[in-house]
């Protein structure tokens, strides 16, 4: 019997090489194709998850229900602490809540003296989180809005609160948001009171780092940073997070959004977007004065 | 008789493609959004491995490169890098896993291990060399321990509750011809 076995080895291992040579070549073909061309494999990406992940909901729904409920299980033998602490919550938030409805009928009023009109632009669409990357090195969720939807790359998606992420790779029926916290997500913000422009600089843990600080002495924790619509990748404005120092004395951004229950997403139309239309373009705008106006901006658009 | 054989091994190559989409399956779930501390070893790599060395004849090659270039497209890894890397440690396994049936498990292990430590250590040069942003190396090399840590759990829950013990004379290997 071993000597059939070698025999037939001997007849079949040529063969059995090439297809591995084949195998391994057309891989690592793929990876460089990657490389060189990387829009239209993420499009082919996108194209496949689209074509797989609604299939896999009907399968989703009862599994993540199972585990939901064994993970709640678990915290119900801390149920007595739980309680507790919740009521001591709900003293403090009495009082909040005396405040904020002060707040709410002085913002009324003044909104009323502006004539403000908040920007007719930003329509939004919600999405349901279908699934997340599945790997621990991205951080990113699918969101069950696509192309047919409207969705293009590129726009921000908030939650309730805060901004969450902004949308890289669209599928007919699915949409990538590449999470702030990401190792390759970098948001142009504004800090609120002092109106410095920094950069959010995701780099896989929750609480982002905040880079290119001009002045850092000006930027106290606690102050509130928005983005700032510089380079018109995201409208301004939207509430980012709040600034906070860690141990080590840098300074992170607490983000706003609730990342421990990504559920529901909006994503924002914007319609000032703007195309990549040649290499550089992007990077170096054509006056490299820093930060522009929006009539500037406008100017050099046109 | 060869029919039967043949079917047999049919359902046992469609079990391990089974398996691979059940954990691709369950990565997906979004039960965790905020980034990880650390990172858990890869699953789905631990059992090819264990696949490669006790059971050979269930995992052609053509399973194990499309299972993996389809977890590479469906993770958002880079794509093509991870499924090459374990095309080529899975045949190097295969070939020598007629000798690591007669070695003892210490060798085994650290032939994994081996492996697993190359494939880290390749795709972060193949990264680095075509200037893509490789992953903290930190978290891989958290990966690829925990990886070979686990290859003894498998390979244990394998050998006592599934009885899969590596003995020479196993059909299988007879049957590794027809791959």
């Amino acid at each position: 019997m071993p000597q059939d076995l070698r025999q037939s080895d001997e007849f079949t291992r040529p063969l059995r090489r090439i297809l591995q040579a084949v195998i391994i070549l057309c891989l690592l073909g793929v990876f460089l194709v990657w490389r060189i061309d990387s829009p239209r494999v993420e499009r082919f990406r996108s194209h496949v998850i689209d074509q797989v992940m609604p299939s896999f909901t009907w399968a989703m729904t009862p599994v993540m229900a199972i585990t939901e409920l064994a993970l709640n299980f678990q915290s119900y033998q801390s149920l007595y602490e739980q309680n507790q602490e919740l009521r001591r919550e709900l003293q403090q938030m009495k009082s909040w809540k005396e405040a904020a409805l002060q707040l709410e009928q002085e913002n009324a009023r003044l909104l009323d003296l502006n004539k403000v009109r908040l920007d007719p632009d930003l329509t939004r669409v919600t999405g349901v989180v279908l699934a997340d990357s599945g790997s621990p090195f991205r951080q990113s969720v699918l969101l069950n809005v696509g192309a047919r939807d409207g969705i293009l790359d590129g726009w921000a998606t908030m939650d309730g609160l805060g901004l969450v992420g902004r949308i890289s790779g669209v599928g007919a029926k699915s949409s990538r948001v590449i999470l702030l916290t990401d190792a390759s997500s970098r948001i142009p913000a504004t800090i609120e009171p002092s109106g410095q422009s920094v950069l959010i600089v995701g780099d896989n843990t929750l609480a982002p780092p905040i880079d290119f600080i001009e002045n850092p002495e000006l930027v106290r924790p606690g102050d509130r940073i928005v983005s700032s619509g510089d380079g018109k990748v995201f409208p301004p404005g939207l509430l980012i997070g709040q600034v906070a120092k860690d141990p080590g004395g840098r300074l992170r951004v607490r983000l706003a959004a609730d990342y421990e229950r990504l559920k529901f997403l909006r994503v924002l139309r914007s319609t000032s977007r703007r195309d990549v239309d040649g290499p550089g373009t992007l990077i170096a705008p054509k006056q490299a004065s820093g930060r522009l106006t929006g009539a500037a901006a406008g100017v050099l658009n046109d | 008789m060869i029919d039967r054989r043949a079917a047999t091994l049919l359902l046992k190559r469609m079990l391990y493609i089974g398996i691979g989409l059940i954990i691709i399956f369950y990565q997906l779930l979004p039960l965790k959004t905020t980034p990880p501390t650390w990172v858990g070893p890869d699953l789905l790599m631990a059992i090819t491995i264990v696949y490669a060395i006790r059971r050979p004849a269930y995992i052609p090659i053509g399973s194990v490169a499309l299972l993996f270039l389809f977890s590479d497209f469906i993770l958002h890894r880079p794509p093509g890098m991870m499924s090459l890397f374990m095309v080529i440690g899975c045949e190097w396994l295969k070939r020598r896993s007629q000798h690591l049936r007669v070695a003892t498990f210490g060798v085994e292990w650290l032939t994994i291990a081996l492996v697993i430590i190359m494939q880290a250590m390749g795709s972060h040069f193949l990264l680095t060399l075509t200037m893509a942003p490789p992953p903290p190396v930190g978290l891989s090399a958290m990966q690829a321990m925990g990886t070979i840590l686990l290859y003894p759990v498998l390979t244990g829950l394998a050998h006592h509750l599934l009885g899969i013990h590596k003995s020479p004379t196993d059909d299988d290997s007879i049957l590794r011809f027809r791959s």
